[in-house]
Formats: C-alpha cells, sequence, structure tokens
C-alpha cells in the first residue's frame, strides 16, 4: 500500500534517529566532540526511520542499543529540506514501535548535509567512541 | 583478514586482482613494497603509495565484520561490489597526499570516503554498480552533488584536486 504524508507530522515535533558507535558513522573533532556521518540520514529503502521524541522517549529508542547516540531535529525541518520529494507517515505496522515513523523518498546528498548540520545530539546521549579499526573503546 | 607481505620488484606477477574489470591495469606502478591482501580484493602499495591508503584499507576491512543489522534499523553488511571498487579507488588515488578518510558502510552494504580539508569536505559513495555519487562541500557552507559513470580514476582525482588545492 503506498506511503501517504501525514500533515500533522509538522512543526516543533521533535524527532529522534539512533546514531551507530562503529563504521565510522561517527568522527571525533580535536575537541573531542562528535560529528555523525551524513550517511546516518540515508536509508536502503528510502524509508528512513525515526521516533517521536514525546511518544517514543529518549530512554526507549535508545534501549537494546547500548553504545549507540541519539540525534534530535525537527518535522518541519525535515520539510523544509527535502521539500515536497519526501513524505512523513506513522509506521503502518500495528502495533508498531512506539512513535515510529517513516521519512518516505530519496534524501539526495545535499539534503543529507543540510540535515546532518540541523541535527543536534540529544543532551548526554553521544555514542561511544570506538577506535574505527578494532572497535575498542578510546578512553 | 588484513594480511600484510614485503615484496620487492614488480613482475607481471604481481598485477593486482582488482574487481571492477575494466579499470585492471590503471594502478600507480613503482617499485612494490608491500602488497596488502583485503578479502574480495589486492591492494598493491608501492614506494609512493601516501600513508593515509593503510590506514583507509585496515577500516575497510573492519566494516567487513559487521553483519546484517549492525545500525539497528536493518542495515545490510558491506556490499562485495562495494569493497572492491572502494579497493580500486585507494589504488587509484594512493599518490595523492589526502587526509585519512572516514570509511562509512551505508545502509545497502555501499562505502562512503569522506574528506575534510581546507574548510571543504568531500563525500564519495561507492555502490553496487561501478558508478560514484559525489558531494563537494564548500567552506561557505555551499553544496554541490552529482555523480560519475566513467572514467572514473580521473574524475576521482579531479575531486580530491578540488579537495586539496582549488
Amino acid at each position: 500500500m503506498p506511503r501517504q504524508d501525514d500533515p500533522t507530522l509538522s512543526g516543533e515535533i521533535a524527532l529522534l534517529r539512533r546514531i551507530p558507535p562503529w563504521a565510522d558513522r561517527v568522527t571525533w573533532d580535536e575537541h573531542g566532540r562528535p560529528a555523525a556521518s551524513s550517511q546516518n540520514f540515508k536509508d536502503k529503502d528510502e524509508e528512513l526511520s525515526v521516533f517521536i521524541e514525546v511518544e517514543a522517549t529518549v530512554e526507549g529508542v535508545q534501549a537494546g542499543h547500548p553504545g549507540f547516540g541519539l540525534v534530535r531535529f525537527s518535522a518541519q525541518q525535515v520539510r523544509t529540506v527535502c521539500g515536497p520529494t519526501i513524505i512523513i507517515c506513522r509506521d503502518p505496522l500495528d502495533p508498531g514501535p512506539l512513535g515510529h515513523v517513516l521519512i518516505c523518498g530519496r534524501i539526495t546528498g545535499s539534503m543529507r548535509q543540510k540535515l546532518k548540520g540541523l541535527a543536534q545530539w540529544v543532551e548526554g546521549r553521544w555514542p561511544a567512541r570506538l577506535d574505527p579499526i578494532s572497535g575498542q573503546p578510546i578512553l | 583478514m588484513l594480511n600484510d607481505t614485503l615484496e620487492f620488484g614488480v613482475t607481471s606477477r604481481n598485477l593486482p586482482a582488482l574487481g571492477t574489470e575494466p579499470y585492471r591495469g590503471q594502478q600507480p606502478w613503482g617499485m612494490l613494497v608491500q602488497q596488502t591482501a583485503i578479502s574480495g580484493g589486492t591492494l598493491v602499495l608501492t614506494g609512493n603509495t601516501a600513508s593515509w591508503v593503510l590506514d583507509a584499507a585496515k577500516k575497510l576491512e573492519a566494516l567487513g565484520k559487521l553483519p546484517a543489522g549492525w545500525d539497528s534499523y536493518g542495515g545490510l553488511p558491506l556490499d562485495s561490489n562495494a569493497k572492491m571498487l572502494t579497493v580500486s579507488v585507494l589504488g587509484w588515488l594512493g599518490r595523492n597526499d589526502l587526509p585519512v578518510p572516514a570509511v562509512v558502510l551505508g545502509s545497502a552494504g555501499t562505502v562512503q570516503l569522506e574528506w575534510r580539508a581546507k574548510g571543504k569536505e568531500l563525500e564519495v559513495e561507492l555502490g553496487k554498480d561501478n558508478a560514484v555519487e559525489f558531494v563537494k562541500v564548500y567552506p561557505n557552507g555551499d553544496v554541490e552533488e552529482g555523480e560519475e559513470k566513467a572514467n572514473l580514476p580521473q574524475r576521482l582525482r579531479g575531486l580530491t584536486r578540488w579537495l586539496l588545492y582549488d
């Protein structure tokens, strides 16, 4: 069944996305701050999973995923950056994960760059810092 | 497993076994000082090979150990063709004095190389076919994107020249 845009998913509704600590999905600057790769905003099926913060909660989104970081951006930011090439809808699975939302459509490289710049780390939810080759924690 | 062996001299038997057949024979040549066998391809390191190449190859090898679902969203394991294309790219750019790139796994098993230099960013995504998508981020924040399907060695060298010099 084709996805249909849900216009109520807009404005300042905060969306959360997990960021893996491995696969170079995060790099660290000289001040020890993480930067998420633009690949974190691309999905192989062009259905990017995110979670509505007030429904899923920060703790709920991270549950079962130790070491993962968490970024936040708004539904309006997604709509502004991506325009009509995407739709935002709730996960049609019933029951799906709580607050699970899909951003459907092709998110181009320049859009991913903009989303990367807009996404903010959730306070206290940086990913674990791992060596990209050994996978061991960097203390 | 990454297997480093030291060899000296270049003979025909040292021809690299790369996965992208059309580009065979476009490797940097010179005295072979190290041959790094990566599962799925062979990267030939010569005396002219920049040091970042081996670091990037090790990162690539590490990506191959990640199982399906590694990103918590059903991400696919490293695609063998994307891996071989990445090995080829490392060979083509191996003489360029670039910083060590981020070697990022995409959710479809693709590989994205990311460089930052001189206030600029260059992202090169290597997919399942022999096409390359790129994103250039200028110091003022402007973004340019595109795709290359032919003459990949020359095109990629052009992109890295933009990063380092233009």
